[in-house]
């Protein structure tokens, strides 16, 4: 087993990786750039090792000096998170040749299945259905508008290499192909430094599952069910489930015996995510394969009792599953919510700044993976989210009241944050029914502005007692009768303190 | 546990106390009385039973008509910012300066100057000054963690100043571009 493993990643998913590194008595190494001094994965950490200024491309995508401190620090394998180099085959190719582990797939696996391109190619020669595409658009503009036309109106324009929602934009009308062809590759070549996009055909309202997988270096795979992620801003997920709602279980046995064929074809090891889009008639496509741990993985780990960052390590050290398909148990059902710095009200924009106060829910059934605390940034050169919060239940209505009680014991200030539009999303009605389709936030959500507040006179008398508590002898409306130990409370005159 | 207090709820006030706060610019005036040992806040009228039963840094648990609360607060500068169930509510402790509104298309009139609509790194600047624009052209491409957002024109204008180049950092509420409208051609 290793001894010391560095984490290529910020945040809350670094903090989550240490907590299980710790468990298994494995030393952690942290990495920062210059804009995440305050943040807490950095003291979740044994060591820490800043690797660049606040830019991704020069600190947390940066391979020789993510590498460089790897060495220096004597780790003997590194685990990437998801997003920056995690699915990156150069990346964990360097990993290799400078003689340590890559948590992860094997590199080829990755070139493989990482170049979504390719990845199709693959899983069409399965007989396994893929979304229809075009594989290489043309630059010349007039040549392209012909191959998206014979394609067929609306079109989804996607980055060939990584994911997450940067680089695609849905096309409706041949006016807004060209420009919305070029911002995609700018975004792709920002986020994943390869430009390469291609084209397929949008399926509307369809619902977005993916199907978790585990396999080991001796070509032992096993499924961990389903994961319904359709309700997304941007094409980036929000809130996450499992089971699906959209999905029954002969059809679970299709997507999953799917899932399955594919990894084993690629020579699949370490943990993985199938991605599928189901359509309202329930025909399924393959979309493509998350070669990483995913942000969402929580809920999986609550319905099968499994700690994927655990099996992630062990495979990478060598060691086999140790249990089969027969051995895992999916039980109840669990929800995740994704609590983001972003304005809901006016389209989802960032909205980075310095956490005042955080104060995360518990309880039951209730699980937090936080990025942030009090007094610490939320910088604007990364991804906005700030905490996951998870909930299981026996069943889904369980689950859902679980999330909308530990929505409203959560608090945030400083960012405008997502929590508002979260509270009223896990309890509408739609919701509740399981009407997960991807469709969902712009048939009940389009232009959301924060309903009416119900305790504006509480949240007034807390601010005017909370300025006259903190304020110091000058403050203004009450007199101090002795200054001498004067405590906050004792500022106001009549207060007593009882312990 | 160390900075927890319990205030004696017969004692929260002796007098009768008026504080105003602000919201959005508009005024919330907060009354204090005491009656017996609850007290009768009133908000801009309002009025509701209240005790406060116990505060610690930066939460106070307040109980409004039977209903017990907790509200994280925490100053930032002149605002307090307050979160209860979940939800932030946002107050100045002082009132509002006479400036004039920065708000893009507010009430359909023409904002002489673009302001970045959040912090981020300016991809690119589309124009030049001088450049005559359309509405909804693209002016200045602006990225911010990771996504990227177009700001556009939105009316005809001439640029006169522009103030960023590509690859500034910017902060939210900075100027961007200054122009001036173009009147739309009279057709006789």
């Amino acid at each position: 087993m290793f001894k010391k493993i560095l984490i290529a990643n910020r945040g809350e998913i670094a903090t989550r990786i240490a907590r299980t590194c710790r468990e298994m008595d494995i030393a952690v190494v942290a990495v920062y750039s210059e804009a995440d001094r305050s943040s807490p994965h950095l003291y979740a950490a044994d060591e820490a090792v800043c690797v660049g200024p606040a830019l991704a491309s020069e600190s947390y995508l940066n391979i020789e000096a993510v590498l460089a401190a790897a060495q220096r620090t004597g780790a003997d394998a590194i685990h990437p998170g998801y997003g920056f180099l995690s699915e990156n085959a150069t990346f964990a190719r360097a990993v290799h040749a400078a003689g340590l582990t890559f948590i992860g797939p094997s590199p080829e696996a990755l070139s493989a299945i990482g170049n979504k391109i390719f990845a199709r190619q693959t899983v069409t020669k399965l007989g396994i259905p893929v979304i229809p595409a075009l594989e290489n658009p043309a630059s010349n503009p007039a040549v392209l508008h012909e191959q998206v036309k014979s394609l067929g109106y609306p079109v989804l324009i996607k980055a060939a290499a990584g994911g997450g929602g940067k680089g695609m934009r849905v096309v409706r009308q041949e006016a807004e192909l060209v420009e919305a062809v070029s911002t995609a590759q700018r975004e792709a070549l920002a986020a994943f430094a390869e430009g390469a996009v291609y084209v397929e055909r949008f399926i509307e309202r369809p619902h977005h599952v993916e199907v978790q997988i585990l396999g080991d270096t001796t070509g032992h795979l096993v499924h961990l069910g389903e994961r319904e992620c359709s309700i997304q801003r941007r094409y980036q997920k929000i809130v996450e489930e499992t089971p699906s709602p959209a999905v029954s279980q002969s059809l679970r046995n299709k997507l999953t015996m799917a899932a399955l064929t594919i990894a084993q074809a690629a020579g699949y090891y370490n943990a993985g995510t199938v991605e599928f889009i189901l359509d309202a008639e329930g025909n399924f496509y393959f979309l493509e394969v998350n070669a990483r741990l995913q942000v969402e993985h929580p809920i999986t780990e609550w319905v099968t009792g499994l700690d994927l960052v655990r099996e992630q390590i062990r495979i990478a050290a060598g060691e086999s599953l140790g249990f089969s398909q027969d051995d895992v148990h999916l039980t109840g059902h669990a929800i995740e919510c994704r609590l983001y710095a972003e304005d809901a009200a006016h389209g989802f924009l960032p909205s980075p700044g310095k956490v005042l106060a955080w104060h995360a829910p518990h309880g039951p059934g209730v699980r937090v993976d936080a990025g942030v605390e009090s007094q610490t940034d939320v910088p604007v050169h990364y991804d906005p989210l700030m905490a996951k919060i998870s909930t299981w239940g026996t069943d889904r209505e369980q689950s859902r009241r679980r999330m909308a009680g530990a929505l409203r014991q959560t608090a945030i200030l400083g960012p405008t944050t997502n929590l508002p539009f979260l509270i009223e999303l896990i309890d509408h009605p739609a919701f509740t029914a399981g009407e997960t389709h991807t469709a969902f936030l712009p048939d009940y959500f389009s232009d959301w502005q924060p309903g009416e507040k119900p305790h504006t006179l509480a949240a007034v008398l807390a601010a005017a007692l909370h300025r006259s508590l903190s304020s110091s002898g000058s403050a203004g409306e009450t007199s101090l009768p002795s200054a001498q130990t004067a405590t906050p409370w004792q500022q106001l005159g009549g207060w007593r303190i009882t312990s | 546990m160390a900075n927890y207090f319990l205030v004696d709820r017969s004692v929260l006030l002796n007098t009768s106390m008026k504080t105003t706060l602000y919201a959005d610019g508009e005024e919330l005036t907060l009354e204090y009385n005491k009656d017996g040992d609850t007290y009768d806040v009133a908000l801009n009228g309002k009025s509701r039973r209240t005790q406060v039963v116990a505060s610690r840094d930066g939460a106070v648990t307040l109980i409004v008509d039977g209903n017990p609360l907790q509200a994280y607060v925490v100053r930032d500068g002149t605002r307090s910012l307050v979160s209860i169930a979940g939800l932030p509510y946002e107050f100045d402790h002082e009132p509002p300066k006479q400036s004039r509104t920065r708000q893009r298309g507010a009430g359909g009139s023409f904002e002489p100057e673009i302001l970045s609509p959040m912090p981020g790194k300016i991809l690119e600047v589309k124009i030049a000054e001088g450049e005559t624009v359309e509405a909804g052209q693209t002016l200045i491409l602006l990225e911010a963690m990771k996504m990227e957002n177009a700001l556009t024109a939105e009316g005809s204008a001439r640029i006169t100043k522009i103030h960023v180049s590509d690859g500034d950092l910017v902060d939210l509420g900075q100027v961007l571009v200054e122009l001036v409208e173009l009147e739309p051609l009279e057709t006789e």
